[in-house]
Formats: C-alpha cells, structure tokens, sequence
C-alpha cells in the first residue's frame, strides 16, 4: 500500500487498537475510536484515545513514547499497522469530537452489518470520553491475515 | 503448591472468561520489541489451555513471536462476544508448542477455517505460543447485557425427551426425518437444521433432508474434512461456530492474501451456509456402535447462539437418530418378503407431456430436461426404475430386487440403498417432477408418472 493510500485508510471506517508501553518497556493495548490524517508526507496523525484507558494515555504522556496503532476494516479485515513517535497528548477540540463521533458510528454501522450486533451494545461498549494524541509515522505494515501479515508496505520499504 | 504458583487473576478466573475463548471476535494483542517499540496487531483466536494459561495460534504473526521472544511480557484485549464485556490481560509467554495436545487443539481450529475456504493444504498453524496470565481486569463490565441461560438447559432437556418419544414411535426412515427435524423446529426451537449421510465410500457426506433453509437442498454433498459439517464427520466430535460471518470473512481474507502472494490456485469455496443471515453453525456426528452414520447441522441467524447445553442435546438427539436409521437400514436389507409380480402399468395417454430423462452411466448423473437432478446411487436407482418400466410397464417394486441389481454398484457391506432411495423420492418431490416414487409397503414403492419419457444414455 503507498503512503497516500495509507493515511486514506487510516481514516476510512473500521476498528483501531494502539500499543503503547511504559517507562519500563511493559507493552499495554487499548482501543482508538477514530483517526485523522493531518498531513501525507510525513505521516502524521491525529488518534482518538478513551480517557478511561488511564495506562494508555499515561504511556503516551512519557517522554519520547512511541505507539503501534492497527487499524482494520470491519467488512474486508485488511488491516495496516503503523508506528511512531508521539508529538503530543491533548484535550479534544469541538472539531475532534465531531470526527470521533463519525468514526465511531461508521465503525458500528459495520459491525452491524457483519455480524448484526445489536447497535446500542456496540454503542455502550465504544462511547467513552477522549482525548488525543498526535503521532508522527515512520513505520507501515501490512498485517491483513494471510502469508503477507507483517510485511512493511512501501513507506517502510 | 507454593505461593509462587497462585495465580493472580484479581479474583476473576479464565473460567470466568469462557465466551471470549469461544465467540471468535478478534482478540487484540501488544508486545513490545527489545528497543521498547510497541507492536498491536489482532489475533483470530486466544484459547484457554488451563486455569492460568492461555495459548495463542500462530499463523501469521511472526513480529509478536520475536517480540515474546525478546521481552515476555503481553497485553490482551478480549471481548464477550454476547455481553460485549471487555478485558485485559497480563500475560507472560512461556514456551512455544509445535507438537503435543495444546497443539492440536488449535490445529484443529486452524484446520477448520482453512477447511471453510479448501486451503487445509497450504494454511496451517505454525505453532501455539503459550502464556501464563499474570492479572486480569475487566475493563469494561456491560454483563447485565448478557441473557441468564440457567432455565434453558431443563427446558431442552425436556423437549429432547418429547421429540426422541415421537422419534420411537415412527417406522420408516422418510417418516422418521421428518420427525426428527420437524420436532427439532417445534420442540427445541432449531427453526433450521439438516440431516446428512454418510455416503458409500465414506469420503463425504450428502443431504438427506432439511429444513428451514430456502430449498432443502437433498443430495448436496460436503467432503469429509470440509466445512463445519465435514469437520465433526472427520473428527467424529461437535464443532460449532458462533460469529460464522467473521469465521467467513476471515477465511476468505485469508485465502484472498495467499491467492496475492500466488500460494495457491483460486479455487471453489466449500458449500457456505445455505441460511442467508447465519452466523452460528453447529454439527454433532450421529454415531452407533463407534461408527459414523451421519451428522445432524443446525443453523442459527444469532450469534453464538449455540453453547454446551445446545451441544449436548443434539448429540443425544442425533444418537438417537443414528441409532434408528441403522435399525432401519438392517431391517430394509434383511426384508425377506418376495417382490410381488410387478404390475403392468396403464400406459399414459397420449396427450402427456414428454420429459426427457438424460443419464451418464459413469458417475450415475440423471437430468430430467436438461436440468441436474441428482447423482450417484440414487441416480442409478432411477434410472434402473425408468428401464424396468420401459420394458416392462412395472410400476410396482422391491427394494429388494433393486439390490440384486448389479448396475446400482452397491457395495456389498452397508449399501444405503434404503437412505438414498428416500433421497431420491425427496428430491424428485423437491423438484416438483412429473416423476415421482412412493411408498407402496414395506420395501416396496411405486412409480407415478404424469408423463410419457424419452430417454438417452451416455457412457
């Protein structure tokens, strides 16, 4: 996948997961709620983080953090894991909120349609208040399932 | 046990945790590598291996094996698949299993997905990574969400017994499958099943009858090995699948990438679920005396609507089912009543409508015209009835007779004959054809014809 398609990707509908870890290397996962992409070329993006994931974002706040997001389609698993630095952690605007709350209906709208899931379980499960988090990527990787998961997609190359 | 072995699980066990190792929502899993590089990535399936271990199937995720390698620790995410619960998990890797039962428990899972999508030869399990759970917490508690099961097992259990009390009190296997899966539907609320039979050369498995689904779908075969059904055949156990769509996508995400990579050859899907919305598939071998007569598959629109209690009741039932289908079949073969002298037929007026029975003596394939009607035994069958008419007028006949017919290529242990004659009748009823079998008596039946034939054999 080029680095244009990623960060397209990163924003289309689906289901986030971020990895972080602490001062002392011990890795967490958590679950991200909507990506924007704030710039190509560099990669740089904008994640939506729970605040009631307190490890996650107390891990995004260390100095020099870096983060694993993964983010896949509902509908087709194509998955793409991208890494980097984090630039900062910050109160969500109006803007962010507007964006997450489209994230998050357009990634309920899918598991509904897999697996119809009743929407208001998927609701109560996903709606948390967020904060943010700003990543510079320098690493992409393909992990939809399959003899090519874990593959760097050209960015890496 | 020393204090070291306690696990610290924070009060709430594995145990606890049951559906989230069953329902098949992806699991989510955080490494980190040496440097402290954190690595996500979704996991098919986390398996419970004991009260304090979890295994995780590798197939794909070779990042997170190094990682584990590097620095043992892990975090999980798991999510209920029925209460939508949340939670997380501490987990420190121990050892990678390549052989050995913990293995092969999650082969047989790989093995089962790959079976969906007819990939067993190229997608395998690489080996099962197991780790010990160090703490659990719930994140996020929505279980007052989840439906209390505890009444339901008494229900079922009571319904079983109802529905094996009319299953004993029919003869004749056609009376008894209608039975068993009308009763199925009315009794325990499996609004959709069907009953498949183990064929002749034991390498598959065909529909004998169904119900609930869109069209019956009698003769369709499903290999051994293949598929939801082909699995609990192969392995003579139940197999049930509760998230089918996501198994589904899964699979097919799965033979999608290797198709890329030019790992194999695009090929045909096994037979997917013939209910359009299902999602929860369960399959329970029929069995007698250590054999395999057949499989008993229900279907479900609901996710993981099927858990050990639906499990058990079917195998009870299908047990039951085996067991009166062999009786049957050993009372057909050992039928002792001479055939009567064949009847000759009127012969049908002029004015009926032809119809054009075309067969393929290689492989027994009869169309009526143009279009497939069935294979095999029951093909043969057929076409021995339409000959002996044919020549004769017979409109009467005895199983038995048909089992001295050396055309059939019965074996000569176990032929099934009775089972695909019922097959045979169903599918013609099926089909709404002017040609039709019923019952006349014991081992015998009759050839209705609304119709005047034209028959063509190929080689």
């Amino acid at each position: 996948m080029e680095i244009e398609r990623i960060g397209a990707f990163l924003e289309s509908a689906g289901a986030a997961v971020i990895g972080t870890t602490d001062d002392n290397g011990v890795p967490h996962a958590g679950r991200v709620w909507g990506i924007v992409t704030l710039a190509e070329s560099p990669l740089r993006i904008r994640c939506f983080v729970g605040t009631n994931d307190g490890i996650t974002v107390a891990n995004l706040r260390c100095p020099g953090a870096r983060a694993a997001i993964t983010h896949a389609s509902v509908l087709s698993l194509q998955t793409v894991q991208v890494k980097g630095r984090v630039v900062s952690v910050e109160p969500p605007t109006d803007k962010d909120e507007a964006r997450c709350r489209d994230a998050r209906d357009r990634m309920i709208d899918d598991i509904h349609l897999s697996d119809r899931t009743p929407v208001e379980l998927i609701e109560r499960w996903s709606n948390h208040p967020i904060t943010t988090v700003v990543v510079d990527i320098d690493e992409s990787f393909d992990q939809t399932p399959g003899p090519s998961a874990g593959a760097p997609t050209q960015m890496t190359r | 046990m020393s204090a070291d072995d306690e696990p610290h699980v924070d009060e709430l066990t594995l145990r606890d945790l049951a559906r989230c190792f069953d329902g098949r929502v992806p699991a989510v899993i955080a490494t980190a590598a040496a440097d402290g590089t954190p690595n996500v990535t979704y996991l098919s399936a986390v398996h419970m291996v004991d009260d304090r271990r979890v295994a995780l199937s590798n197939q794909f995720m070779s990042k997170t094996s190094r990682n584990l390698a590097e620095r043992p620790l892990a975090t999980l995410l798991l999510l209920d698949p029925v209460s939508w619960s949340e939670y997380r998990l501490v987990v420190r890797y121990e050892r990678t299993d390549r052989r050995g039962p913990v293995f092969e428990r999650l082969r047989d899972d790989v093995d089962h997905v790959a079976s969906l999508i007819g990939m067993r030869d190229v997608f395998r399990l690489r080996s099962a990574d197991v780790c010990r759970v160090e703490s659990i917490d719930l994140v996020l508690d929505l279980d007052d969400t989840a439906p209390d099961g505890s009444r339901r097992r008494d229900i079922l259990l009571g319904a079983a017994g109802e529905l094996i009390g009319r299953m004993s009190r029919v003869s004749g296997l056609e009376h008894l499958v209608d039975v068993a899966l009308g009763g199925l539907d009315e009794l325990l609320g499996y609004r959709h099943s069907s009953l498949m039979l183990v064929d002749e050369t034991r390498t598959s498995l065909f529909t004998l009858a169904s119900r609930g689904f869109p069209y019956e779908g009698v003769g369709s075969e499903v290999a051994i090995g293949d598929g939801v059904a082909g699995t609990a055949a192969e392995t003579c156990a139940p197999v049930r699948t509760g998230q089918f769509r996501h198994l589904m996508r899964y699979a097919r995400s799965v033979r999608t990438s290797f198709e890329a990579a030019k790992l194999t050859e695009s090929g045909r899907d096994t037979p997917v679920p013939e209910l359009i919305d299902a999602q929860s598939r369960i399959a329970v071998p029929a069995m007698v005396r250590g054999e395999l007569v057949g499989v008993l598959v229900v279907d479900s629109p609901l996710p993981v609507a099927f858990d050990d209690d639906d499990e058990q009741v079917l195998t009870i039932v299908a047990a039951y089912l085996a067991q009166m289908i062999e009786t049957d079949r050993s009372a057909a073969v050992d039928e002792s009543t001479p055939p009567t002298p064949p009847p000759t037929a009127v012969p049908p007026a002029d004015d009926q409508p032809t119809v054009a029975v075309r067969y393929f003596a290689e492989d027994g394939t009869a169309f009526l015209d143009g279009e497939y009607l069935i294979r095999g035994v029951a093909g043969r069958v057929l076409w021995s009835i339409v000959q002996r008419h044919l020549n004769s007028g017979q409109v009467e006949f005895a199983t038995k007779e048909l089992r001295l017919d050396k055309s059939l290529e019965l074996p000569g242990f176990r032929d099934n004959l009775d089972t695909r004659l019922v097959m045979l009748m169903r599918r013609l009823d099926e089909r709404n054809a002017p040609i039709r079998l019923e019952r006349s008596g014991r081992g015998r039946f009759r050839l209705l014809l609304n119709c005047q034939l034209a028959v063509e054999e190929h080689a």
